[in-house]
């Protein structure tokens, strides 16, 4: 079955990079450009079964993100793709329920064990 | 830096130590598991470099953790050349930090063990008592992380281009004209200043983001700047972490991106990155102003300001922390929470 995978990230070149990624392995992917953009396409799509989300983003960020679907009580799987490595705030992202939290630039192969561990896809 | 080796290959081992110990690492080989469970519990070591096996790589990685009585110890596991992703998620799972594929190059071997390094750095200050002071000024441009932005920018580079960038601490000489830029502001929690830390490139390496980053010679002057920003970003974001191994806490704002003339940027700290391989340059350079902080109505906070002081409700309790960087949310949030007659000190917008 096809897994749908959220792709939120400020920077075209990493949605694009990310979202080649995935769709060679065979998910589904959304891509948002903000926390806002979002919230709206999650709202319109009948399952999500996983975030790969930036920290840094306008209007909306991602700690910002990570608390408004903590306080609708999603269940979705959410990791964090971002330059940030303040131990403070990957505290706060894990306190809101982020899975995990790679560090830009990222080696393709730690996406791609992360997607098929908290989204395995099925033959 | 003390480097456990596990490697039951004994050519590949000798290789390994010889290569290390002559980058000024302190090695120490084991030829097999329990030679190296006694060396990490005795020499604590910052680094183990462990040879996965084929079957039951997870399991040794847990013993091998097990014996780090600091907890701190960085694994970088040797996988053979294409392993499979339930196989790197296990190593992951288990607690392996970082793997390389056999046949084991030196070159790269150093190059996966620079940011280990940092991270040991990193940790090493977190276990210090001094912490970032609001109180005492900070210098940045004598952050030893800001002095290093032209390597810190090459090293995430590297892993985004796949292959190795020279570093010198120079304007590119060769640069021709029709430049293009993208900057990320960054500020000090507190403090009156914006550094602003940009990538240049002129029109011979912008064919190289092209073919390099976007894999597409014909790729758009949106999709361009974009990659230029993403890699200012980037730069950021290095210079970031590494400044908390300095007990300073920057914070980064969005980048953006612009047209500018080469005068401009000589005038600051400029290294020039030049992919191997190439004969094209990237640009990256640093530069702190000071500037005054403003005073505003909680009505009138925008996305990009920069709070200079921590706010708290009426109980004290902590809402944002100072030098958070607010988002349209935030600053919406913030708003309404406060309302009109509350002031606070922010660093403006770029």
């Amino acid at each position: 079955m096809t897994k749908t995978v959220f792709v939120i990230d400020d920077s075209m070149m990493v949605r694009r990079q990310v979202g080649d990624l995935l769709t060679n392995l065979g998910y589904a992917v959304v891509e948002a450009i903000d926390g806002v953009d979002a919230l709206e396409k999650l709202a319109v799509t009948k399952e999500a079964h996983l975030l790969v989300c930036d920290v840094n983003m306008p209007r909306m960020n991602g700690i910002e993100l990570l608390g408004c679907l903590a306080e609708r009580g999603s269940t979705v799987p959410i990791i964090m793709l971002t330059t940030e490595g303040d131990p403070e705030l990957i505290a706060r992202g894990t306190a809101l329920g982020a899975k995990g939290w790679l560090i830009k630039p990222v080696k393709p192969e730690f996406i791609t064990a992360t997607a098929k561990k908290l989204a395995p896809l099925t033959e | 830096m003390r480097i456990v080796l596990l490697d039951e290959k004994r050519p590949e081992r000798e290789v390994m130590m010889r290569t290390l110990a002559g980058a000024g690492y302190h090695p120490e080989g084991c030829s097999d598991e329990q030679a190296a469970l006694a060396a990490i519990s005795r020499e604590s070591p910052q680094i183990v470099v462990f040879s996965a096996p084929a079957k039951g790589a997870a399991d040794l990685v847990r013993r091998l953790k097990g014996a780090d009585s600091s907890g701190q110890a960085y694994l970088l596991s040797l996988v053979e050349s294409a392993p499979s992703a339930s196989d790197l998620a296990h190593l992951i799972e288990a607690g392996a930090n970082d793997f390389l594929r056999r046949p084991i190059v030196d070159v790269e071997l150093l190059e996966r063990l620079k940011a280990p390094a940092r991270l040991v750095k990193w940790v090493k200050s977190l276990t210090t008592t001094s912490a970032f002071d609001l109180a005492t000024r900070v210098d940045v441009a004598q952050l030893h992380a800001w002095q290093s932005l032209g390597d810190l920018a090459a090293a995430d580079l590297s892993t985004m281009a796949g292959h190795p960038f020279r570093v010198s601490k120079a304007w590119p000489k060769r640069f021709t004209h029709h430049l293009r830029s993208a900057m990320i502001p960054m500020s000090l929690a507190g403090d009156e200043l914006e550094a602003r830390i940009s990538v240049v490139v002129d029109a011979i390496t912008l064919r190289w983001v092209k073919s390099a980053l976007l894999g597409n010679a014909n790729a758009s002057a949106d999709a361009v700047d974009d990659a230029l920003r993403e890699l200012a970003n980037t730069a950021g974001g290095a210079v970031k972490r590494a400044a908390l191994a300095e007990n300073v806490v920057l914070t980064t704002g969005i980048p953006t991106s612009t047209d500018n003339a080469s005068s401009h940027f000589e005038q600051h700290s400029c290294w020039t990155l030049a992919p191997e391989g190439s004969d094209c340059f990237v640009a990256v350079v640093g530069e702190i102003r000071q500037r005054a902080n403003q005073r505003v109505a909680a009505s009138q906070l925008t996305e990009g300001m920069v709070l200079a002081h921590d706010v708290r409700n009426e109980s004290g309790i902590l809402l944002v922390p100072a030098g958070s960087r607010l988002t349209s949310t935030s600053a919406i949030k913030l708003s309404a929470l406060l309302g009109p007659r509350f002031f606070l000190e922010v660093a403006p917008t770029s």
